[in-house]
């Protein structure tokens, strides 16, 4: 049992994620396990019953201060829904007796969506796979772990509980100027509120990479490139004189630079882009953007990043501001320093790792992230086994610039395109 | 698997459109495997008509009686006696029956809108200031009497129970303020308001002390 008293700041990522998730912005992201059979409701239940004490940082819920927001554990059950709407539901819409996860199923697929603030992708992807381990052995599966699941019944290390921005925060170091220039934002109309159409694209993973290969670049790169250039073209950016640049924010998992082993948020994000008028090709495009991605992943650069943010979150004139103000300020400030100083996220996972034991009975992986009003477009980029899943969350009705993405590959590379997703199954 | 000559893709058996082109692929698609269905009529939002709806009866009738009033001014404001009922039907329905606020701020609006009815027309029928002598101490009576069953029963939720009674037991010194300060003469619902809220902070004392300074370092870390 977690002590009662044992409540969470939120983290340096997460702070901002409360305030703007009431207005315009979701910050929900969807993490969806597809399995060979139907899943049984009732031993998925138990098995995230089982597991919720071993992750103290996912059994909270999230209340007001008179400064900030805070996490404080929450004594209920989390409960298993059947997935019935649009993904990506925003954080008021899906609360689950006060949790701010959900673990839904639909037929074959087990579904986590995670309020941003609790955890990042690389975090809500070790709670998921301890679920699905857990709910493998109820189900009478022969599992083994091999290392790579954390223990249901195991000590909870603190290291998995800590705000690892403050850990590796230098009070001294460099850091970024808060001010970025302000990028293009797609234009187009916009669906309802809470309706979001998820496209997902699926390749093959040894084609796709040749592809990536024959151009000498990485995966992170060769998309966000082609990203820039298929929004270039669709936008008609090529017969209008557009001074704000087309930037692709790409999120770094940073446990992969810095030893942290948290569950919570510790990511940062290289944005790459470039102002782009009269013709460009896609190699000019691509040769810049690789330049950046480079440059963008550099230690240095990394640190001056997290310096900016803890440095900001430390200011103790904002420390004493009123939440409310807070919320006030931010909600109307993040679009022009958070979310105004990009075009389109990128988030590339790379390969989902599992257990060969858990690999026999998951099919295949979608992950998606909601959309917001400024930026009505993004993408996510993972690997399964030999398949690529390319995933497109879309918030707005036109479809132009996910059919030159896919049409690039389809019909300039020549590659198998598989497309699955969502739409109005009857409309008006 | 369908496949779309248009965007040279293989498209997924349940969908009817291209995803891409929205060129019409078959009319009669599969279950689909991933997602659950969703028809469009349900995403009309009813509620926001009724809101609407309703939003404009209150200004109908609030600001017709307004003017009414003035027009035909017999010295005194009568559109009070609309106004306040009406008002008052808001924070009924909407923060007491339909949010899920806490019960403490559900109390906490109640508190306020049976206070302003009161007031208006405490103010209309010749100001006799039964609202502040009476309504307010016994309805804070009750507001306390309510919090401290509730807190009792409810346990698990003591962090806002908490929250609320030390809030209540500060408003139930008001009519004590207001008696010593010569703007109420009624000694009884004084003195028992005034008692009520000593004996919750007895309770408080006894009870909750400890964790009330987890609970205040929490609530107001910066």
């Amino acid at each position: 049992m977690p002590q009662n008293d044992s409540w969470f700041k939120l983290d340096t990522a997460a702070k901002i994620y409360p305030s703007i998730s009431q207005t315009h912005n979701n910050t929900t992201f969807r993490l969806n396990l597809e399995l060979y059979e139907d899943v049984d409701k009732d031993l998925l239940q138990q098995a995230l019953i089982k597991i919720m004490p071993r992750f103290p940082s996912f059994g909270v819920t999230l209340k007001r201060g008179l400064f900030w927001y805070y996490f404080e554990p929450n004594n209920a059950l989390p409960v298993v829904r059947e997935d019935n709407r649009f993904p990506c539901r925003r954080l008021k819409d899906f609360i689950n007796n006060g949790f701010l996860f959900n673990v839904m199923y639909y037929k074959k697929n087990v579904i986590m969506e995670c309020f941003h603030g609790l955890a990042d992708g690389a975090g809500a992807i070790e709670f998921l796979k301890t679920l699905m381990y857990e709910y493998f052995i109820l189900k009478g599966c022969d599992m083994d772990a091999e290392g790579m699941v954390l223990a249901a019944d195991g000590k909870v290390p603190a290291d998995e509980l800590e705000n690892s921005f403050n850990t590796y925060y230098e009070p001294k170091g460099d850091h970024l100027a808060l001010k970025q220039p302000v990028a293009y934002h797609v234009v187009g109309t916009a669906l309802s509120d809470n309706v979001i159409f998820a496209t997902h694209g699926v390749m093959d993973l040894k084609e796709f990479l040749a592809v990536v290969k024959k151009k000498g670049v990485t995966v992170s790169a060769y998309v966000a490139a082609l990203l820039i250039y298929c929004i270039y073209k669709d936008q008609g950016l090529e017969f209008k004189k557009e001074k704000h640049p087309i930037v692709i924010s790409v999120p770094v998992d940073l446990r992969s630079m810095f030893p942290s082993n948290t569950l919570r948020n510790f990511v940062s994000f290289a944005n790459v882009g470039m102002v782009l008028e009269g013709q460009v090709t896609f190699d000019v495009i691509l040769e810049e953007v690789s330049r950046q991605l480079k440059e963008g992943l550099t230690e240095g650069e990394i640190r001056a990043k997290i310096n900016k943010n803890v440095k900001f979150e430390k200011n103790p004139f904002i420390r004493i501001t009123p939440l409310f103000v807070k919320n006030m300020v931010v909600s109307n400030t993040y679009r022009l320093y958070g979310e105004g100083c990009y075009t389109m996220l990128l988030s590339n996972l790379k390969t989902t790792q599992f257990p060969s034991a858990m690999k026999k009975h998951i099919k295949n992986v979608y992950y998606m992230l909601g959309v917001s009003d400024l930026n009505p477009l993004n993408c996510v980029v993972v690997s399964y086994n030999d398949k690529m899943v390319i995933t497109f969350a879309r918030g707005i009705e036109e479809t132009g610039i996910i059919r030159l993405f896919f049409e690039h590959f389809s019909k300039e590379a020549g590659l198998h395109v598989e497309l699955r997703g969502n739409e109005w199954s009857k409309t008006l | 698997m369908n496949y779309c000559e248009e965007c040279n893709v293989y498209v997924d058996d349940s969908l009817h459109h291209c995803p891409l082109c929205g060129k019409v692929l078959t009319s009669s698609p599969q279950p689909n495997g991933l997602y659950p269905d969703v028809v469009e009529k349900d995403y009309i939002d009813r509620r926001t008509f009724m809101t609407d709806l309703f939003l404009f009866l209150t200004f109908l009738f609030i600001g017709g009686s307004v003017i009414l009033n003035l027009l035909v001014f017999n010295g005194t404001p009568w559109f009070l006696l609309v106004a306040a009922p009406i008002l008052y039907v808001w924070i009924l329905v909407r923060i007491t029956i339909i949010s899920d606020m806490h019960v403490g701020a559900k109390v906490l609006f109640q508190i306020l809108g049976v206070m302003g009815l009161a007031l208006a027309y405490d103010f209309v029928f010749g100001w006799h200031g039964w609202s502040y002598e009476y309504v307010l101490p016994f309805l804070l009576i009750a507001a306390i009497a309510y919090i401290d069953v509730y807190s009792y029963i409810h346990k698990s939720q003591w962090r806002d129970n908490l929250v609320y009674a030390v809030v209540f037991v500060l408003l139930g010194f008001l009519p004590f303020i207001f008696y010593f300060t010569g703007v109420t003469h009624a000694a009884i619902p004084m003195a028992l308001c005034t008692f009520a809220s000593g004996l919750t902070i007895l309770g408080l004392l006894r009870f909750a002390v400890r964790r009330a300074y987890g609970e205040i370092k929490k609530r107001f870390h910066i």
